[in-house]
């Protein structure tokens, strides 16, 4: 059974009280990307998981974990 | 001022639309033509080509030639490239099942292999289209502020 | 766990190399066997009925890709996450492969009289062969460096 990805990217994001259209903005990718990464219908490339921690000022391990069976 | 960001979500929104219905329509076209050689025919054979290759460069490249190269990258971003696969894999399967039943039908009802040729590319295409225009839309979906 | 991930390995080269060799195999057996007389002679049938049942078959391998009947560990390892990204851009194109191949079909029989038969047999044909030798190729790069 594949593991499904958890994320906190809306916690982190609305913490520092940016819209999905600010925090698009600073990654360099379109809202839906954002958006689509948040609700967990797209797992990101370890190149975009690590420009979103980037832009968060967090890790990747903050932003992402794996659901513990 | 409007950003690349918002330009791009309008742009990517209107593609998805634009996808779905360009499909119902392309699929239409099977209906209206025939593999008869009166004037009207050879035009519609030639509307048909050029739509299918303007479909067809759209499902390679994405679409949104006109804008800036900032709202391109943003218009075929990680996710829309993603759909794009998907949706080409979708358009794979599509035409194999299609080719698959005009083979069948033929062997009862033959038919010319142009029209079985015209069946298996609108069907791909469009199926492709459809599914890309839909995981488009999807995306869109509970978007936040 | 390592030797469950060096009998991975094993299959998947096995596999990578099957893809691409099913592939040519595929197409050069088609050589030959155009046109279809119609009815069909007893040889004819045989054929077309063994490039059905190929056809299905490698449309299978496509979709599942392989594996059944190792166990799910095992299919888990060889269907992990490069091999469904490299089975999606394989079918991507095998989809220009149809597609192609359909536009040949459709321009061609303007000027030599083609069945739909035959047509739908080419396209079927470059397309899976187009898939297959896509993935295969794929496939084998991404072992090569390991």
């Amino acid at each position: 059974m594949p593991e499904r990805l958890l994320n906190s990217l809306k916690e982190e994001r609305t913490r520092l009280e940016l819209t999905q259209a600010e925090l698009a903005d600073r990654v360099g990718v379109s809202r839906k990307t954002i958006n689509t990464v948040e609700n967990g219908v797209f797992v990101p490339s370890t190149t975009l998981a690590l420009k979103l921690a980037r832009a968060l000022g967090c890790s990747v391990e903050a932003l992402f974990s794996l659901e513990q069976d | 001022m409007t950003s690349d960001i918002d330009i791009a979500e309008r742009a990517g929104r209107r593609r998805a639309r634009i996808a779905v219905a360009s499909a119902a329509m392309f699929v239409t076209t099977l209906a209206a033509s025939t593999s008869e050689q009166r004037l009207v025919d050879h035009v519609r054979m030639i509307g048909w080509v050029a739509w299918g290759a303007m479909l067809l460069i759209v499902l390679a490249g994405g679409g949104g030639w006109f804008q800036p190269l900032g709202v391109r990258k943003l218009m075929n971003d990680e996710v829309t490239r993603d759909h794009r696969q998907r949706s080409l894999a979708v358009g794979f399967w599509v035409a194999m099942a299609t080719a698959a039943l005009t083979f069948v039908v033929d062997r009862y009802k033959p038919f010319q292999g142009q029209d079985a040729a015209r069946i298996i590319i609108t069907f791909g295409i469009a199926a492709a289209l459809l599914r890309f225009g839909w995981l488009e839309r999807s995306a869109y979906r509970h978007q936040d502020q | 766990m390592a030797n469950h991930a060096d009998l991975a390995d094993r299959i998947a080269w096995g596999r990578a190399r099957a893809a691409t060799v099913m592939a040519l195999v595929f197409v050069a057996a088609q050589i030959g066997s155009f046109p279809d007389d119609f009815p069909l002679n007893r040889p004819q049938t045989l054929h077309l009925a063994a490039w059905i049942v190929w056809a299905a078959a490698l449309l299978f391998f496509l979709a599942a890709g392989g594996g059944l009947l190792r166990g799910p560990r095992m299919r888990a390892l060889l269907n992990d996450e490069t091999t469904i990204d490299h089975r999606r851009r394989a079918m991507a194109l095998g989809f220009w492969g149809a597609i192609g191949t359909a536009a040949l079909v459709y321009g061609l029989s303007f000027y030599e009289p083609i069945s739909a038969r035959e047509g739908a047999r080419l396209i079927i044909t470059f397309g899976i062969a187009l898939a297959l030798l896509r993935f295969g190729t794929l496939e084998r790069k991404a072992l090569k460096h390991a």
